[in-house]
């Protein structure tokens, strides 16, 4: 396994942790008794350490460590939450932040010093707070690029940059204030170019009792002092030049800048790629799919209109704004794409833990992880295949032994393979084991009391498979562990349906069994073909359409009483779309030569007769509300051009 | 007609079926459309008319004549759709024709219950006074058949 895909997944999830631990202890902040965020900090921090520590991350084991300890402390309240503790927490937040960053950059942790920290997560009584101050200062006389440039432009024009360090008399109230007035008095000479702390933190009273200046003025250091020393409750005032800074500032700006570089070149290798991705609500996605499909339907009425008064320009226009369309379509459509590979990573895992514990040798090979599907389906197609999954080697999958004696290999093997086909994602997981038992199912259902004896003699082999998708159906003698709870395949096919996909299985004994799971790729807007049936327009998908056929009426044979032809050479049925939709045909079947679309229900191929051929759409699905959400050949609806419904055949679940 | 509104009014939107006053609780009422194209949906009840396109949404619409055993009658220019939204379904109604939006105080309020006998009338649940008129107010739930 590669271990820079957990460094991804580590610095993503990382990343959500450390936002908890900020918005909980500012939560804590304000109300120190809030247990249940202590409670959250806890978990963010435990679980990041847990995380880095599988990686070998050091310094991050060793903060949230500590985090946690002080943390534990609160809990059984032996520690009391001060404003000092949480500021230390928010800098070990920082500190967190910082080495996670490093990690997403570097791929590995970079050696900061971490000691002063620690040690003040282990005593964070007795730390001094001086320490900090003295840092901040140092850290805060870095300037940046546009700081420097206004101090070179000054100091060319016979300024001079002064460092001043103001100290208030511990007992001043108006700190604030005071602060304000040694601003003003400053700005008489000159330009304030920076301030330490920050001027917002000086104006909300966030300092001790000293702050800092750097002041751009003309060289008068006597009479500045003076000026600001008569300021009333001013302890002390200290002013120096700073211009020796200078050019060390601006060889660091130069060394960070050919660091980015750097970093820029190494962005090009393959391996340590910086994440550039944003993480978007789904439902402002949903909101813009629904946008773009409102335009789409605009779009099309507006053909319409324009295609009734033929304007070359205006033609020329629509042409552009169907594109234009189209294209933000397709865009919309790929962000809400993401590789089926985030599913499928769990996968290896959950097989070796069942492997070991039903005591076989399981194989698990996983074809087209990178297979692109939309992120609704991602979320829901987890569960589903992890129960086919556990099925194929619980079921599925003989004890070494057995495959043995039957001249298998001791090892089984199971696939998981994904792959597009037209709009559908295909999801197959195969197995190489003893294949389904018509029989047993049947008896099985038999004792359970889902079918009776006299039916069951009838019924065929996909009937049987239909069984197992029963609710309440298992076929494990004993119920184990791992499968066979009753709430089996079931679910599976219930799930898979909701998302409008469609499951079958084929199986051979003692040869193995192969589930084929049929999701569609995009969920609201697809071409279809338009045709009508009685005056009534329907939509057919594209990805179902194989060809369209005219073929004369004597070259229908009826064979045991339904109707087939003969396509490329073999026989398909027949069906007259008319009666599987229940509506009366007003031309009877007087036409010696008939239109029909063949359509592919994955491998099987059928002729849809149908009325008149409309044309080909792209079409908006819409849903047709949750009371007529159980009508099956209905998978959906359209609205066209003109404002009418259109209704979505789901070629399905079509004959 | 005009009376002060308290806290134990309801308002009903009342309509006709032929020579008999139906209320409907406003709550439940999205709007009320005029009669548009429907396409019929295979393998639905007889009172399912179909669906229609209301403003880019596609609503089922039922008969409600048909629905309530009652005789069916041609459209004309006061037949309305009434759009529903209750419980996550949004359905048309399609009645003779629209009256009024009636406030009802609770003590004209009856259950229906014990008064009908014939099983056509489970789809009321009350019985609206209002000016020595009865209004039979719709259960939706039973109407629709749904929620069981």
């Amino acid at each position: 396994m590669d271990n820079n895909r957990y460094m991804d997944l580590f610095a993503e999830e990382s990343k959500e942790h450390i936002q908890v631990l900020n918005d909980n202890l500012l939560e804590l902040e304000v109300d120190t008794n809030n247990l249940e965020a202590v409670n959250e900090i806890f978990r963010a921090a435990h679980t990041l350490k847990g995380m880095a520590g599988t990686l070998g991350l050091h310094l991050i084991t060793d903060i949230t460590h500590n985090m946690e300890n002080i943390l534990d402390d609160i809990r059984n309240q032996k520690k009391e939450v001060t404003s000092q503790l949480i500021d230390i927490l928010l800098e070990c937040t920082d500190t967190l932040d910082a080495l996670v960053q490093d990690v997403i950059e570097f791929g590995r942790e970079r050696d900061r010093d971490v000691t002063d920290l620690l040690s003040k997560l282990k005593d964070p009584i007795t730390s001094p707070i001086d320490a900090t101050t003295k840092q901040e200062f140092e850290k805060g006389m870095e300037l940046d690029e546009y700081q420097l440039s206004v101090i070179t432009a000054g100091m060319e024009q016979g300024l001079t940059p002064y460092w001043i360090e103001v100290r208030l008399q511990p007992t001043c109230l108006l700190k604030a204030a005071r602060a304000y007035m040694v601003f003003q008095a400053s700005e008489i000479f000159g330009e304030i170019i920076k301030s330490v702390p920050h001027v917002q933190d000086i104006e909300e009273e966030k300092f001790e009792d000293t702050f800092y200046l750097l002041l751009l003025a003309k060289d008068d250091q006597a009479n500045i002092q003076s000026r600001l020393e008569s300021i009333s409750e001013i302890d002390s005032v200290k002013i120096k030049k700073a211009e020796y800074n200078l050019e060390k500032s601006f060889k660091k700006i130069e060394d960070k800048n050919t660091k980015i570089e750097d970093k820029q070149q190494k962005n090009n290798g393959p391996s340590h790629r910086q994440a550039r991705s944003i993480r978007v609500d789904i439902e402002r996605l949903d909101l813009l799919m629904n946008l773009v499909s409102e335009l789409i339907i605009i779009k099309n009425t507006m053909e319409d209109l324009s295609s009734n008064n033929a304007d070359s320009g205006m033609t020329e226009n629509m042409e552009y704004l169907s594109r234009v369309a189209n294209e933000l379509h397709d865009a919309v459509m790929k962000v809400r794409m993401v590789p089926i590979e985030m599913v499928f990573n769990r996968f290896p895992r959950v097989v070796r833990d069942l492997a070991k514990n039903t005591h076989k040798r399981i194989k698990l090979n996983i074809v087209g992880a990178d297979t692109e599907v939309d992120r609704t389906i991602i979320d829901e197609i987890g569960d589903p295949l992890i129960h086919l999954l556990r099925n194929a080697i619980d079921h599925g999958i003989e004890l070494p032994e057995e495959r043995i004696k039957t001249g298998k290999d001791p090892e089984g093997t199971v696939d998981l393979i994904a792959y597009h086909d037209g709009n559908n994602v295909v999801i197959e997981v195969k197995d190489d084991g003893r294949g389904i038992n018509y029989q047993s199912i049947v008896d099985s259902a038999i004792s359970k009391g889902l079918i009776t004896e006299d039916k069951a003699s009838q019924l065929g082999e996909k009937d049987i498979i239909d069984l197992m998708f029963q609710p309440g159906f298992s076929t494990a003698e004993s119920v184990s562990d791992i499968s066979g709870r009753g709430v089996g395949m079931d679910v599976v096919k219930t799930k898979i349906e909701a998302m409008g996909g469609l499951i079958e299985v084929e199986t051979e004994l003692g040869k193995g069994t192969r589930f084929i799971v049929r999701l569609p790729l995009t969920l609201s807007i697809i071409q279809a073909l338009l045709v009508e049936v009685s005056n009534e327009i329907f939509a057919i998908p594209l990805s179902s359409v194989q060809e369209i056929i005219d073929i004369s009426l004597s070259d229908v044979k009826v064979l045991r009483g339904e109707e087939v032809i003969t396509y490329r050479g073999a026989l398909i049925p027949l069906v007259r779309l008319e009666r599987e939709l229940e509506i009366e045909s007003d031309k009877g079947s007087k036409d010696e030569v008939i239109t029909l679309v063949v359509i592919k229900k994955g491998e099987k191929l059928s002729a849809l007769t149908i009325g008149d051929l409309i044309g080909q759409q792209e079409i908006v699905i819409k849903s047709l509300g949750k009371y007529l959400s159980n009508i099956k050949i209905i998978s959906g609806a359209t609205i066209l051009g003109d404002g009418r419904v259109a209704l979505i055949l789901d070629i399905n679940r079509l004959a | 007609m005009e009376r002060k509104v308290s806290a134990n009014d309801k308002q009903f939107i009342s309509f006709t079926l032929g020579q008999e006053n139906f209320g409907l609780d406003v709550m439940m009422i999205e709007s009320v459309e005029r009669m548009s194209s429907i396409t019929p949906v295979p393998k639905t009840p007889n009172y399912v008319l179909g669906v229609t396109n209301i403003r880019g949404d596609i609503i089922p619409i039922i008969n409600l004549r048909k629905r309530l055993g009652m005789d069916d009658k041609e459209y004309d220019d006061d037949t309305r759709i009434i759009i529903c939204n209750f419980d996550d379904y949004r359905i048309g109604l399609v009645v003779d024709l629209v009256k009024d939006v009636i406030t009802i105080s609770e003590e004209n309020i009856q259950s229906s219950e014990g008064i009908f006998q014939d099983r056509k009338n489970d789809f009321i649940s009350k019985i609206i006074e209002l000016d020595g008129n009865y209004i039979l107010a719709l259960d939706l739930e039973k109407t629709l058949d749904i929620g069981e």
